[in-house]
């Protein structure tokens, strides 16, 4: 009895110390996320890929996580998310991507990761900022417009100056025609 | 310079037509062939003993050319065999004739307006110009023609 007794006291003098080192366990979660160049400028529907670092300081066993991903305006409006659950032992990377909406406005965005333990609230957040500009395709489909509508001007022009100046070919052909008949007989 | 409209039968055109021409023998010719080829009217003409060296013609019968020295023009585009017209007489210096055959011819591929229109185009350049000009057309055909055109000339033959 006066084992289990002083058992059970040791351990109650241990918890204290032992829940620092879970919470300092549970704190020692870092990661980050990063962008490649190609995708810090991009279109609303477009999918944004990026790469993700976690590193787990605070213990060598296996742990399983939570990523959300998410999507924020100016306005600090989520737009889109995302999560993932992977376990991870010391360090992971990994690539992941996102879609933007089709309807998303130009201007600046953050893509924000949160690494949540799973059984443990979240410790570990990064984000990274990038450009929503005006759908490439919509550019070159107005510049291609441009370019047809040009071709189409370009080819009515033509056809106006030959309807028109073609009857004065003719009438050169018919003078230069006459006079070297006429030169010819004369 | 005067104009005349000489109306025949169609059996005597031919020969009204060498007539004329073998009294302008000396002088420039425009002739301006609607109903025969520039080979059949030589043919004619070198027939009956007159010289085609200063005889200008315009065939409007066929397109074929064999002849560098024959302005071919479709008897339906007008406006063109009227500048072709008006060209030889502005590059032929000199006394000249324009010798029209058959013109109610031109009937057949153009509108009766359009015909009285060229007529009277050709016969007030002609005058401008001092040219005489003498057309021939069968009397059978195009009376209504006839009737619009005959104001255009000075003299009308039958």
């Amino acid at each position: 009895m006066k084992k289990a007794e002083s058992f059970f006291i040791s351990l109650l003098l241990l918890l204290p110390l032992l829940s620092p080192l879970s919470v300092f366990a549970q704190g020692n979660f870092n990661v980050e996320i990063s962008l490649p160049n190609s995708y810090k400028s991009v279109s609303a529907g477009e999918e944004i890929w990026f790469t993700v670092k976690t590193v787990n300081l605070g213990s060598e066993n296996r742990v399983d996580i939570t990523l959300n991903y998410q999507i924020i305006g100016l306005n600090n409006e989520v737009i889109s998310s995302k999560s993932q659950t992977l376990a991870i032992e010391t360090q992971a990377s990994f690539v992941g991507r996102i879609s933007l909406p089709e309807n998303a406005s130009p201007g600046k965005y953050a893509l924000k990761v949160t690494l949540n333990p799973i059984g443990a609230s979240s410790v570990a957040q990064s984000q990274v900022t990038f450009d929503v500009v005006a759908k490439k395709t919509d550019a070159q489909t107005i510049k291609y417009i441009y370019i047809l509508l040009a071709a189409v001007l370009g080819i009515i022009l033509l056809a106006y100056i030959f309807i028109k100046l073609s009857p004065i070919f003719k009438k050169i052909a018919i003078r230069s025609e006459v006079r070297r008949i006429v030169k010819k007989k004369i | 310079m005067t104009s005349i409209l000489e109306i025949t039968s169609v059996e005597n055109l031919q020969s009204r037509i060498n007539r004329s021409v073998k009294s302008f023998n000396n002088d420039y010719i425009i002739y301006v062939s609607l109903n025969k080829t520039q080979k059949s009217v030589e043919r004619i003409l070198k027939n009956e003993g007159i010289s085609v060296s200063k005889i200008f013609f315009i065939d409007c019968v066929t397109n074929e050319k064999t002849r560098d020295d024959v302005m071919h023009i479709p008897p339906t585009d007008l406006e063109k065999l009227r500048f072709a017209i008006g060209s030889f007489i502005k590059e032929i210096s000199g006394k000249k004739f324009l010798v029209i055959d058959a013109l109610s011819t031109l009937l057949i591929y153009n509108d009766e307006n359009k015909v009285a229109a060229f007529v009277k185009e050709v016969t007030e350049f002609a005058s401008k110009k001092d040219v005489k000009v003498i057309a021939f057309s069968p009397k059978t055909k195009g009376e209504e023609l006839l009737n619009k055109i005959f104001n255009f000339f000075d003299d009308v033959k039958q």
